[in-house]
């Protein structure tokens, strides 16, 4: 290793080993193009913009209201935080957006959720009781609203009605009929007084009070007329005949509160009970496990076309609940992948309940009753023990929320949504401002140092850093759009800091060159060399964060989620740059004479390498 | 132990320009420690007697619901709030235009307070107070919140010491965990000192630094591995003194990392107080500031100076810092110390330097495993080059 080769060899090594830099440059341009092009779809085809937080853009707000069957019970503390969590659960496991979820006075939860763009139906389903049950199914009807639009259509439908159950009419239909005269007086005053109660209801609802009024059966009997109400008592079938129809009408018109007091029996037997009155009866209605209920399973529709209408069940009680679910997760039917279904595993005592179920009931249907509404109503073919599988007509996303409530577990206690408002940003238009200038004038100040420091380096820096700029915004919007990742202040603050940590790579970089050269290399050798180096230390430094943002992100919840996402994207484009900008572009600008020029590098040479002192 | 000699003397700010200056941080780290010590042993008092006050969305608050009538603005009615003596929290409006509401959430109050800034409220809404409702409002931070952040921060540090270990070694796991338990107590004494409010923003600005103190260590670390890979073949320099030139070469690297990370966010600290005097900004750049300027303090004066000192216990070191005082002692008037101590193991032959490594390798066990290995890396690059 004599003095004269190690002076020749570099230089051909050098030679030989030239980086191109072209395709680093066309790779990072195919990233940019991919991001922004994705980006911009993702945005509908305008120009995209990050998902704020409610910090700085604001959004909806729901308040949800306890709902006790007893007025004049309180919920107390420790019951509302605990439906708190789950609500937040189920709203953070969504995505990682930000939302706030708080307990107001005793027995309102409000849940605030960033944009205004936000589904308000999905936002409702998040304080919903999520209470599954398992019932055997005794008997089942199409709903009559339905039957009646399809009477109106052709007259061929009631023979299906009638072979739906209804094939033995009861004796006392016939005295019915006799009161069916009386009937309209009956239900002009009902429907007056049956109004006015609506209204009350929704005055309460107003006032934030649980709308539970003081009705007991008798009051809703006596107010349904006599007659009406002996006939529905003594129902055993659903009656199809005109007369028995007009007869129970005055039930068409009871609010759902008060027809989810009426026996189940009742509920099912008479035909003007709607599902739609069945859907809307308070949360909870179905709840009770030991008692026999009324369930409706919503209509199925395809394409707008309704291939099913909806059906009325009447079911056994509930021996298998959702606390005997161990988890649940989305899957695909066998038969076709675009049927999302959730499959349940059992607890081991679930398990054995469901197997009793399923022994003791084979050929039978069981109905799955999601709160107040059936979601299918599959028949027993053989026992099963450990796990079922739950398939509705889902799309992918209700699947996924059913399988999010049933592993978050229901709710302590049933809620109502009294309000969902727009809300605006919580800090004022003021702070943002005042944040984004100091941000400003802080990049600029990093941009001046470097050009002082680093000279003509420094415009490497500023390059980098636009270039991860670049990187970043598309990629933030992307994620804003596709998984709900919002940007709060605090997160635009957090990218900030990662603008520092990546312009550390470079800064770790540069000051390996300057070493490189102060040791007497030429810009020309000294800059692949100090790249190998750099790159050792860049990788291991960058593990340490990705390791963060991953364990973080699988880990934790709400805002220390979003900021492990942060962390993660900001780490990941550090990476991107350096590698497919920032070495690139250094080892393109040693070829030429700037680097070497001290005046404009920074980079001192020592004049006279002391012989013996090159490293290696 | 000034390695060169230029002609003239270069200042300060060329040397540390340069890489070339040589602050004693490993000799004179029993200084730094003391420095450290008394530092932590202020934060953790401060923190004892002053505690640290809760935001509303750990410690809940009061909730204004304020029908807004004519054309009084929110901000109007959130002064009023302010000067009756409430910290706001937030202030938003809800609803559509026309039915509109401020929903002002602050910090708790007590009772008279509460009906003050209530009277306050009404006044500038230019309604009744009886129109504005009063309501507790929960923490929006609820327990599983830390719960499962505490859990994912354990499992978090359990990695990172494996991924040091192995990546270094166990001494230097050691040292970066000890590094980040300071800057995290430190940031949080000085967040008690002044009383600034803790919230997810705080919150998120204390991961920041936990994430920032790690990095700014490992990239130090990197360096003195570097640095010290070889020094076990060689009688030229200790440990000590090895890990102490890697500092001075990192040096500007630390400053210019810590200047660029800081000044962003000492804008915003400096405008957010200035300019707004309070708010959510204010907090979270001084939780950052702080933690940028301790995280890279700590990885200097502290983690690498830690290092040295787990490291001497060690009979390998010792051995090895006999020899260097032995061939100093010995040699010192016919080999000047200043001919050869960049001469790494390169300039000698191969065979030489895996015969010297096999005793120190005998001795050390798995603790020189970290440098072991990396002085192989160093052959084998040089076998390439070659």
């Amino acid at each position: 290793m004599g003095a004269t080769t190690g002076a020749d060899r570099p230089r051909k090594k050098i030679q030989r080993k030239r980086l191109p830099v072209a395709p680093y440059f066309v790779a990072l341009l195919a990233v940019i193009g991919v991001l922004w092009a994705s980006s911009v779809a993702g945005a509908g085809l305008k120009f995209p913009t990050p998902k704020l937080g409610l910090d700085l853009q604001g959004g909806l707000s729901m308040t949800l209201t306890a709902y006790l069957t007893n007025s004049d019970d309180q919920p107390d503390e420790e019951t509302m935080e605990q439906a708190r969590q789950i609500i937040e659960s189920r709203v953070n496991s969504t995505g990682v957006a930000e939302p706030e979820v708080y307990v107001e006075g005793n027995e309102n939860i409000v849940v605030n959720v960033a944009g205004h763009d936000t589904d308000e139906d999905a936002l409702r389903d998040v304080g919903a009781p999520a209470e599954l049950r398992f019932r055997i199914v005794t008997a089942s009807t199409q709903d009559f609203s339905v039957l009646e639009d399809l009477d109106l259509g052709d007259g061929e439908e009631p023979t299906d009605e009638a072979t739906d159950g209804a094939s033995d009419e009861p004796t006392g239909e016939s005295d019915e009929e006799v009161g069916d005269g009386e009937e309209p007086t009956d239900e002009t005053t009902d429907d007056n007084s049956g109004g006015a109660q609506v209204d009350t209801e929704n005055d309460q609802d107003d006032q934030d009070q649980t709308p539970q009024g003081d009705a007991s059966i008798e009051d809703i009997l006596a107010k349904v007329g006599e007659e009406a109400a002996t006939m529905a008592q003594s129902l055993t079938t659903v009656p199809t005949d005109e007369a028995s129809l007009a007869a129970l009408e005055p039930f068409g018109e009871l609010t759902p509160e008060e027809v989810g007091l009426l026996p189940a029996s009742v509920q099912y037997y008479v035909p003007t009970i709607t599902c739609e009155q069945l859907d809307a009866r308070p949360p909870g209605s179905v709840q009770e496990p030991d008692a026999e209920v009324t369930a409706c399973q919503p209509a199925v529709t395809e394409d707008g076309q309704m291939v099913a209408p909806p059906q009325k069940f009447l079911l056994q009680s509930a021996t298998v609940l959702g606390s005997d679910v161990a988890s649940a997760d989305v899957g695909t039917d066998q038969a076709s992948l675009n049927n999302f279904v959730v499959n349940v595993e059992f607890t081991s005592a679930g398990a054995e309940r469901w197997g009793n179920l399923t022994t003791e009931n084979v050929g039978q249907n069981v109905a799955i009753v999601l709160d107040n509404e059936v979601v299918s109503a599959p028949t027993i073919r053989e026992a099963s023990r450990n796990t079922t599988q739950i398939s509705g007509d889902f799309t992918a996303d209700e699947a996924n929320q059913l399988a999010d409530q049933l592993n978050f577990g229901s709710l302590p206690i049933s809620f109502v949504v009294q309000t969902i408002n727009d809300v605006t940003a919580t800090l004022g238009v003021v702070q943002l401002e005042a944040g984004l200038l100091a941000m400003g004038i802080g990049l600029a100040l990093v941009f001046l140092f470097c050009l002082v420091y680093y000279r003509i380096l420094g415009l490497v820096v500023l390059g980098s850093l636009t270039t991860a700029a670049v990187v970043l915004y598309p990629l933030v919007a992307l994620l804003g759009s596709q998984i709900g990742l919002t940007l709060t202040l605090a997160g635009v603050a957090g990218f900030v800091v990662a603008i520092g940590i990546t312009a550390d790579s470079f800064v770790v970089y540069f000051e390996r060159i300057k070493e490189e050269m102060r040791d007497g290399r030429s810009a020309r050798s000294a800059v692949p060399r100090a790249w190998i180096r750099t790159r050792r230390t860049i990788l291991s430094a960058n593990t340490v964060s990705i390791i963060a943002a991953l364990v973080l992100y699988f880990l934790a919840i709400g805002p220390v989620r979003a900021f492990a996402f942060a962390l993660g994207v900001s780490t990941l484009v550090n990476v991107l740059v350096v590698f497919l900008f920032t070495h690139p572009i250094a080892e393109w600008m040693a070829r030429g004479r700037v680097l070497s020029n001290v005046h404009l590098s920074g980079l001192h040479t020592k004049a006279v390498p002391a012989p013996g002192k090159a490293r290696g | 132990m000034s390695t060169h000699n230029t002609d003239k003397p270069l200042s300060m700010w060329s040397k540390l320009y340069r890489g070339e200056t040589n602050i004693q941080f490993v000799p004179h780290r029993k200084r730094w420690y003391l420095f450290s010590a008394i530092i932590i042993a202020a934060s953790i008092a401060v923190m004892i007697v002053k505690g640290f006050s809760l935001g509303i969305d750990f410690a809940g608050g009061n909730q204004y619901t304020v029908p807004a009538e004519g054309d009084v603005t929110i901000t109007e009615v959130e002064d009023a709030a302010s000067a009756a003596g409430a910290e706001v929290a937030s202030g938003q409006i809800a609803g559509s235009v026309g039915d509109q509401t401020f929903i002002i959430r602050t910090a708790t109050l007590d009772g008279d307070q509460s009906q003050e800034v209530r009277q306050a409220m009404a006044e500038a809404a230019g309604i009744s107070a009886d129109d504005i409702s009063i309501s507790e409002v929960s923490a929006t931070w609820g327990a599983s919140v830390s719960q499962q952040a505490l859990i994912a921060l354990i499992i978090f540090l359990i990695l990172i010491t494996g991924f040091i270990w192995l990546r270094f070694e166990r001494r230097m796991a050691v040292a970066a965990l000890g590094a980040l338990g300071h800057d995290l107590v430190l940031t949080a004494g000085v967040f008690s000192l002044i009383g600034f409010e803790i919230t997810p923003s705080t919150m998120v600005g204390m991961l920041t630094i936990l994430a920032y103190s790690l990095y700014d260590t490992v990239v130090v670390f990197d360096k003195v591995q570097e640095n010290t890979a070889n020094l076990l073949q060689t009688r030229q320099r200790t440990f000590a003194e090895g890990v102490n030139e890697a500092i001075n070469e990192t040096l500007m690297r630390s400053l210019n990392t810590s200047l660029i990370g800081a000044l962003p966010v000492g804008a915003l600290l400096f405008i957010g107080v200035g300019m707004l005097g309070v708010g959510t900004l204010k907090d979270l750049a001084l939780v950052l500031f702080v933690g940028i300027i301790t995280g890279t303090y700590s990885s200097v004066f502290l983690a690498a100076p830690w290092v040295v000192d787990m490291a001497e216990r060690s009979p390998v070191y010792k051995k090895h810092n006999q020899k260097v005082a032995n061939k100093r002692s010995g040699t010192r008037d016919e080999d000047d110390e200043d001919d050869a101590p960049n001469a790494k193991t390169e300039d000698l032959p191969i065979e030489l330097v895996e015969e010297e490594e096999e005793p120190a390798t005998a001795g050390a066990g798995s603790r020189s495993g970290g440098s072991r290995q990396g002085a192989k890396r160093q052959q084998q690059k040089r076998r390439r080059k070659r």
